[in-house]
């Protein structure tokens, strides 16, 4: 395979930041909705986004490594069937990572499972991560066996009407999900709000937080 | 028709423009080695656009300083060594080989011109001969044929014959190719060369609505001049015939080549758009002067 840094046309040293603008720039350009079923070239330009998404999931999944090696080495090591033995801690893991946007961590996160121990949510996870990646056929299929798994989740339902919906942008609902975002601790709306009742409470007491309301 | 696809030099690195003339200069100068001395005469921007896009395909070539009859005092830097550069040759000279026999069957020629391209019409036989080619020439024989049969028949539709004027130079781009490259490198060419006649069609509107020679804009609009209305419609499609070469030219292997990409992207984005740019609203009062800053 080609140098992931050069498909996407960014230094080694650049930041994940920028390797994300980058990846965000070419993936538009080259987005099925430019070139529909009918264009003459389409077959080469979901080849070239194919190969866009592959350098992105390799980069991010260099960097994972990286940090792990690096940071986390010895918090991983020898440990790695009984962290994940737990089954519920992983989850929250691979949730964090695809709202931190690492994608190829949360991919090997999730592939270090044992088959036997893959439930509704591995199968729900593993279909947002192909999703992202373009593969809707076996994203849907991964959907569909959350779905049977556990008929109960309204997460799983939620997703699955969104794609009968033909939802365009498929991976924003979960990267979005306000589900998530409680596991990080607070969010901006949490933040405002805190500030609004410290205003109304200093009021109260005869100060003022916020001046202005 | 020709002489249309050009940069805005102005917004071009200097090394970037310095390789794009020495891209000309290296295709004039084989011109005139594989199809003899005086063929060179007719070589046009357009063709180094074309040079440009083949040279993703098969990089290489070494750059060298010579003098030539254009330019006797100063040496220049010329592309030399490139097989390319020779093909381009070839197709340059075969397209203005078609082009003078199609303009001396026009019956709207004037005098001085026909004479003119009598004398020109053996020295370019004998360089398409020594050219090759044989396959592309029937393409281009086949296509103007069928181009002046439209002409003749008064077409009023300017997508007729800009789809056959875009298929000629599509296969013109493409040859020699094969595969995905061919197809790419030819939908390059087919949207720049449907690109090409429209906006040909409407700069040329008010002379031909002078002279009644054929322009299927005023065949479609009538009056003197392209009316505001109009002129926006044809910007429109215009516009749109680039958002598709748009599309093929992002296709194309560009690969580490960052020098030749951002002059086909100053040629797409720039210099196509200011050729066209006598259609908006006010007339394009920054007209043709592409080197202005």
């Amino acid at each position: 395979m080609n140098d992931p840094y050069k498909v996407l046309g960014v230094s080694p040293s650049a930041t994940d930041e920028e390797v994300k603008s980058a990846y965000r720039a070419l993936a538009r350009k080259y987005h099925p909705d430019n070139y529909p079923a009918d264009h003459p070239l389409a077959d080469l330009a979901s080849e070239k986004m194919k190969e866009i998404n592959q350098a992105y999931d390799e980069i991010q999944r260099m960097r994972a490594g990286g940090a792990r090696n690096t940071a986390g080495g010895n918090s991983y090591s020898g440990a790695n069937g009984q962290t994940y033995a737990g089954g519920t801690g992983v989850y929250a893991q691979v949730r964090n990572a695809i709202n931190r946007g690492r994608f190829g961590e949360a991919e090997s996160l999730l592939n270090g499972v044992p088959a036997d121990q893959q439930t509704a949510d591995w199968h729900y996870l593993k279909s947002v991560l192909l999703a992202r990646r373009g593969w809707i056929n076996d994203a849907m299929r991964e959907l569909e066996t959350a779905c049977t798994m556990d008929p109960s989740n309204v997460e799983y339902q939620q997703a699955k009407q969104m794609f009968n919906g033909r939802g365009n942008s498929f991976g924003n609902i979960y990267y979005g999900d306000n589900r998530q975002t409680r596991n990080t601790g607070c969010s901006t709306c949490d933040m405002c709000l805190g500030l609004m009742c410290a205003d109304s409470c200093c009021e109260c007491m005869g100060g003022d937080l916020i001046s202005c309301c | 028709m020709f002489g249309y696809v050009k940069p805005n030099p102005a917004e071009l690195y200097v090394r970037e423009y310095e390789f794009y003339k020495s891209v000309y200069c290296g295709v004039c100068r084989s011109m005139k080695r594989t199809c003899g001395r005086l063929t060179a005469l007719s070589l046009s921007y357009d063709f180094v656009f074309l040079a440009l896009v083949r040279l993703l395909y098969a990089p290489g070539g070494t750059q060298c300083r010579h003098r030539c009859i254009a330019h006797p005092l100063k040496k220049r830097c010329m592309l030399t060594d490139s097989a390319v550069l020779d093909l381009v040759g070839r197709e340059a000279v075969l397209l203005t080989w078609h082009k003078i026999r199609d303009d001396l069957a026009d019956r709207d020629c004037g005098f001085f011109r026909r004479c003119a391209l009598r004398l020109a019409s053996p020295v370019y036989r004998r360089g398409v001969r020594r050219g090759g080619l044989n396959s592309l020439s029937a393409v281009c024989e086949e296509k103007l044929a069928a181009l002046s049969e439209l002409e003749r028949a008064r077409e009023a539709s300017v997508d007729a014959p800009a789809q056959l004027f875009g298929e000629l130079l599509g296969a013109v781009f493409a040859c020699g190719l094969e595969g995905a490259d061919a197809r790419v490198a030819g939908q390059v060419g087919f949207h720049l060369g449907k690109f090409i006649y429209a906006a040909d069609a409407a700069e040329d509107f008010a002379a031909d609505a002078a002279s009644g020679s054929y322009n299927p804009y005023v065949l479609l609009y009538g009056g003197r001049a392209l009316s505001g209305s109009a002129r926006a419609a044809v910007r429109c499609g215009l516009l749109l015939e680039l958002e598709q070469m748009e599309k093929a030219v992002q296709l194309l292997p560009f690969g580490e080549q960052k020098g030749i990409r951002h002059i086909i992207e100053n040629i797409l984005y720039d210099g196509l758009l200011r050729r066209i740019s006598f259609l908006e609203e006010d007339g394009g009062a920054t007209g043709k002067e592409t080197t202005a800053v």
